[in-house]
């Protein structure tokens, strides 16, 4: 029995939503772009003059074997909540601290012999009273054999705020990434 | 549904690519054979044919898991309602008697209460919903909608069981992540530390998540992106 059938009483609110889908998808593809040839380009972001900033890359391996979250990892609570809570233990494997400089790209070797390229894009200063800076990052992971896992992520991010990149199966679970700008 | 004359196509064509309705048909187990088994073998063999049916999953998941959540909420708030339709004795009692109010007028409120909480209950319900619908629907474009991710790897010709082992990806796995809908619907106001400007899955089937990283009252949530690894180690 399709979707619908099973609860025909959200089909307005679902076509509204793919609408909505469509309608992001539309504008995201409009993003993208280029400039018309005669047209000025958006004005750049006002950078503040810092050299490069410290990110702190945590490498964490979520399995099933009953043995929780490993003290180590310090406070992510997170970790307890869907989507990572299909694991029941995380064990630190690496913590690196890395420096990059705007424009420049660091990379970090991942426990599956895969290379994590993390490259530091923008530094894009608060425009209003009340904002803070954000750090336009951009990662990828190349397997060895020069294939690429994950080709783009591209996160604007304030300092000391996490995001994670999950999901490369290793020994019996999964690796999970967690990246941040540190202050 | 109309979907008989797709349905009634007989060819086994293992290379007859089966339409986006055939796969919700297959999904759904409303696909006769002989082409239940077309589509089957078709999606044994074929990564983005695979990455739709997660599409589709994902989907079925978070709706189903929104429904049930109401359904949960329309019980405690008919519990709450019965019991304060229990009590209107309780809340006459600190009315003095010297104020002229019948013990009928004081328990007025209590039923006015009982009157108007389904719509609030509605509309609580309608908002949370299209909330968790236009999630889905963008974690389904995001699986289902990029046309430039022809896959790059060599086609898995294992059947579909095996690209829903445990080890892969919790949104493709049978224990899937418990989608938290009201996480999710409650989206519209949460700030989002981390903002996903760009995002290539490549080959990959990809999903990103929005988990709650503090208090209810904080309102923030971490970025969570989590790609399906069918290569493995």
């Amino acid at each position: 029995m399709s979707l619908l059938h099973r609860f025909p009483q959200i089909a307005p609110s679902l076509a509204l939503a793919l609408a909505l889908g469509l309608a992001a998808r539309g504008t995201l593809a409009d993003d993208s772009r280029p400039a018309a040839p005669g047209q000025a380009p958006a004005p750049a972001q006002t950078a503040t003059p810092v050299a490069s900033v410290n990110m702190e890359v945590i490498v964490l391996h979520a399995t099933n074997d009953g043995t929780g979250i490993d003290p180590k990892i310090g406070k992510i609570p997170e970790l307890s909540k869907p989507p990572f809570s299909s694991y029941n233990s995380y064990k630190l494997l690496d913590r690196p601290k890395i420096a990059v400089a705007k424009g420049a790209q660091s990379t970090v070797k991942l426990p599956n012999g895969r290379d994590m390229a993390v490259n530091l894009k923008d530094i894009i200063a608060p425009v209003k009273k009340g904002e803070v800076t954000r750090y336009l990052v951009s990662t990828s992971i190349q397997k060895p054999g020069g294939n690429t896992f994950l080709p783009l992520l591209e996160v604007t991010a304030k300092a000391g705020e996490w995001f994670f990149v999950a999901g490369q199966t290793y020994k019996g679970g999964v690796l999970v990434i967690g990246i941040k700008v540190l202050p | 549904m109309t979907m008989n004359k797709e349905q009634s196509r007989t060819p086994v064509d293992r290379d007859d690519p089966p339409s986006d309705l055939e796969l919700m048909q297959y999904f759904d187990g409303e696909l006769e054979e002989p082409r239940h088994g077309a589509v089957a073998a078709f999606v044994g063999a074929d990564l983005r044919a695979r990455n739709k049916l997660a599409g589709l999953r994902i989907t079925s998941a978070i709706v189903q898991n929104e429904a049930l959540s109401s359904s949960a909420a329309d019980g405690i708030a008919d519990l709450v309602m019965a019991q304060i339709a229990a009590e209107p004795r309780q809340v006459a009692a600190p009315v003095s008697p010297g104020n002229g109010l019948s013990a009928e007028a004081v328990q007025l409120p209590a039923q006015l209460v009982t009157r108007s909480a389904p719509a609030n209950d509605n509309a609580r319900r309608i908002f949370a919903l299209l909330g968790t619908l236009a999630v889905a629907a963008a974690a389904a474009f995001a699986l289902w909608g990029r046309p430039g991710a022809a896959p790059t790897e060599p086609m898995n010709s294992g059947p579909i069981a095996a690209t829903t082992a445990p080890a892969t990806a919790p949104a493709s796995t049978s224990a899937e992540p418990e989608i938290d809908a009201a996480g999710l619907a409650a989206d519209v106001d949460v700030e989002h530390g981390v903002e996903v400007a760009a995002v290539d899955f490549g080959a990959h089937m990809g999903s990103i998540f929005y988990v709650p990283s503090g208090s209810i009252e904080a309102k923030r949530v971490t970025t969570v992106v989590w790609l399906a690894d069918d290569a493995g180690e």
